[in-house]
């Protein structure tokens, strides 16, 4: 009976109700259909996150001169600074060629430390840039110390649209 | 007659007071649907997988000796498209592999692809592929990995080029 009152004895009140439960309804459609909220983003496969140290293995196995030495046998040697300097020329040009994600500010950097001290660094970013694709290996040395080599992307703005075929 | 529009009134009445409970019910088996079918895109880690497979597998296009698989390492005499028939095989899923030096310049091609997989695959088109643009149905993408590869007697290194069409839906 109340009920009833509600919607034939009292319209003023039904109606606009009615008209505000489809504004809400309007706005929610927008904000889960529209803007895609409350999307897991766990079912996209994210290429930053299945990636693996592929990239670093074959940048240490470039052939830097003709006696076929590769990047990973020079450091492994305790280098002098002019083989070092060789070794960071050719990686910078290969680093070059790398698959960057397109029309964005990013950069592939390499770093190998021993001791935490840096031997070679080839870094480039830009402010609040972020880090991908992170390799890291680990070479031994002839000294028996061991060389820390890594390798990332940094870049600023990056979705992980820009960043699968990498 | 008097009692029969009584019914009817309460009937409306009734139609009325679910009006919103139907409504609402609508809704949230919109939202529940449009969820539970989120479309998975999962060409990306496709494309990902293949180019491990070729690159890291000894029945594949990695270079082994006698005692261990190189891998990154690609042995060009294993580069045809008997080989990449064999190695790696999923039947909405085709691909072309290209090996470059290190200045870009094609060394070895080859694929593994069915007649219409190639007409969507066009190579060496300005546009990244626009027969498998136009069809919603097949994804297309271009994946480039340094790599070394050994020749007969020579090891150098390069790029290789691995296109896939794959069919997503």
């Amino acid at each position: 009976m109340l009920a009833k009152k509600a919607m034939f004895g009292m319209p003023f009140l039904f109606w606009p109700s009615m008209l505000l439960l489809l504004i809400i309804l309007i706005f929610y459609s927008f904000v889960f259909f529209g803007l895609g909220a409350a999307k897991s983003p766990d079912v996209v496969a994210k290429a930053s996150d299945y990636s693996d140290s592929g990239k670093l293995i074959a940048l240490l196995s470039f052939p830097v001169d003709d006696s076929g030495r590769t990047v990973s046998d020079v450091l492994s040697s305790n280098p002098k600074e002019d083989k070092i300097k060789l070794v960071e020329k050719q990686v910078r040009l290969l680093l070059l060629q790398f698959e960057k994600p397109k029309d964005k500010n990013a950069f592939w950097n390499f770093v190998v430390s021993a001791d935490s001290k840096e031997i070679i660094s080839i870094r480039e970013s830009s402010i609040g840039a972020d880090r991908f694709f992170e390799q890291e290996i680990y070479l031994p040395s002839k000294d028996k110390s061991l060389f820390k080599v890594n390798l990332f992307l940094n870049c600023f703005g990056c979705s992980e649209e820009d960043l699968s075929g990498i | 007659m008097k009692k029969g529009a009584l019914i009817i009134g309460d009937f409306l009445g009734m139609i009325l007071e679910f009006i919103p409970v139907i409504i609402v019910s609508i809704f949230i088996l919109f939202v529940a649907f449009a969820f539970l079918n989120e479309k998975i895109d999962t060409h990306d880690i496709e494309v990902f997988m293949l180019s491990r497979d070729l690159l890291y597998s000894d029945s594949c296009l990695a270079f082994s000796d006698d005692y261990r698989v190189f891998p990154m390492h690609v042995d060009t005499k294993k580069l045809d498209d008997e080989r990449l028939g064999s190695c790696f095989s999923k039947s909405s899923m085709g691909f072309r592999i290209t090996l470059l030096d290190s200045q870009g310049r094609e060394v070895k091609s080859a694929k593994s692809l069915t007649l219409k997989q190639e007409g969507y695959l066009t190579k060496g088109a300005s546009v990244n592929y626009p027969v498998c643009k136009a069809v919603p149905e097949y994804k297309c993408s271009k994946r480039k990995e340094l790599i070394v590869y050994h020749t007969e007697n020579k090891i150098q290194s390069g790029f290789l080029v691995i296109e896939v069409v794959n069919r997503v839906s």
